[in-house]
């Protein structure tokens, strides 16, 4: 077994992991979840610096107030702003914004496990497309940053453990699939020609048959109609 | 004109948009005709091209070039007019509802894109078997690119040794037809 093949076993188990937890949760909540996770670390990416300005400044009024800037006389407190240490660093502000996307993300979960959420949330073909779009999602954004439990020293934009962009996010996407096709060309390889005939032959019937078959109410259709003409013929 | 590729693809996002208007219900029906359709003539190809090159010079008086030209026009023509009385008239549709979204747009993707891929290649394939006649018309554009000469290789007349395979997946699709 190629280490390829593993990866995309890997890929594929994951992949069917939220498959089956997005049918499980149906298609509105996670509909609710894909949109507040992507939407929520564009949000962060592009106005990163905002919410960074906006927790330094909480941090100063706490400042302020802890020196008595809401008392009487408000001078002193003044003062201790320009003392006020910033809750935020340059140094922390990735990890800040990632800790507030996991805040958003786990209140994402939790207010679509509310009643309005889960009432109409039907387990169906869309629910099994977000939970995989979720879970490739959460690929993409966490497993960077557990990498760094296997190679703690790399903590570099794009390397283990840094910051990811949208690029990354859409890496992930184009990765997956560049493995699948990969892998596939690797299995197809492993085929004599005539054994490939054989089997394409196999896919292309039972690809047709499986579509053919996934028409509903055919058979009922078909005795009706039937029994239409029959009806006609008799009359 | 472009690169042939660029025509193949036209051809294969075209049918593939009108299989996405139709439902695969009636695609189906479409699948079934074109791949008949490809072994009648991947059947006959080989008499056919024999009996043209017997008689092609005494009769008619072609040249090798010119017979290429009549041979992939006529095949062309044929499997043209095949794929269109699949579509217009009365057509063999599959009975019943296609599956609601997500599933029954992708189940029309794929079986419109299979349709597209059997006619931009059997079309492709006919240039190919006679020196691509096309490119003296001007409406494509030689040598092929390196994705062309991929595509080439997985024309539909060269997936299978044989052209009775073709019959298989249509036997298996007449017999769910008529079981209903």
């Amino acid at each position: 077994m190629t280490e390829q093949l593993e990866i995309l076993i890997t890929l594929l188990i994951y992949t069917l992991f939220f498959a089956w937890i997005g049918y499980q949760r149906g298609s509105k909540r996670e509909a609710v979840v894909a949109i507040v996770a992507l939407g929520g670390w564009v949000v962060i990416q592009a106005g990163g610096d905002l919410l960074v300005r906006i927790a330094n400044l909480g941090g100063k009024f706490m400042a302020f107030v802890r020196a008595g800037g809401l008392g009487e006389n408000p001078d002193a407190a003044f003062g201790a702003l320009g003392d006020a240490p910033q809750w935020v660093t340059a140094d922390q502000r990735d990890e800040f914004l990632f800790i507030i996307w996991v805040i958003i993300l786990v209140l994402a979960y939790v207010v679509s496990n509310l009643k309005p959420f889960v009432k109409g949330s039907k387990s169906d073909g869309w629910a099994i497309i977000l939970g995989i779009f979720n879970g490739l999602l959460f690929a993409a954004i966490l497993l960077p940053k557990l990498a760094t439990l296997v190679s703690p020293a790399s903590t570099g934009v794009g390397q283990p453990g840094g910051p990811v962009g949208l690029g990354g996010i859409f890496g992930v996407f184009t990765s997956g699939l560049g493995l699948v096709r990969g892998s596939l060309g690797d299995v197809w390889g492993v085929f004599e020609p005539a054994q490939r005939s054989l089997l394409l032959l196999i896919l292309l019937t039972v690809f047709l048959l499986l579509a053919a078959s996934t028409l509903k109410g055919s058979s009922k259709k078909t005795s009706s109609a039937e029994k239409r003409s029959g009806a006609n013929g008799a009359a | 004109m472009g690169p042939l590729e660029v025509t193949f693809g036209v051809i294969v996002i075209f049918i593939t948009l009108v299989a996405l208007a139709r439902g695969y219900g009636k695609e189906l029906g479409n699948t079934v005709i074109i791949l008949a359709t490809i072994f009648v003539l991947s059947f006959f190809e080989a008499r056919i091209v024999n009996l043209f090159t017997d008689v092609g010079p005494n009769v008619l008086g072609t040249d090798g070039q010119s017979a290429n030209q009549v041979l992939s026009l006529l095949f062309q023509i044929l499997f043209i007019m095949a794929v269109f009385a699949s579509y217009a008239g009365i057509t063999l549709d599959f009975p019943g509802r296609p599956q609601s979204a997500p599933v029954g747009p992708l189940i029309t993707l794929a079986v419109g894109l299979l349709n597209g891929y059997l006619v931009g290649g059997t079309l492709w394939y006919y240039q190919d078997r006679f020196q691509y006649p096309a490119q003296l018309w001007g409406i494509i554009q030689l040598p092929l690119t390196a994705t062309g000469q991929a595509i080439v290789q997985v024309l539909p007349q060269k997936l299978f040794e044989s052209p009775v395979y073709w019959m298989i997946p249509v036997a298996a699709l007449i017999i769910l037809r008529v079981r209903g």
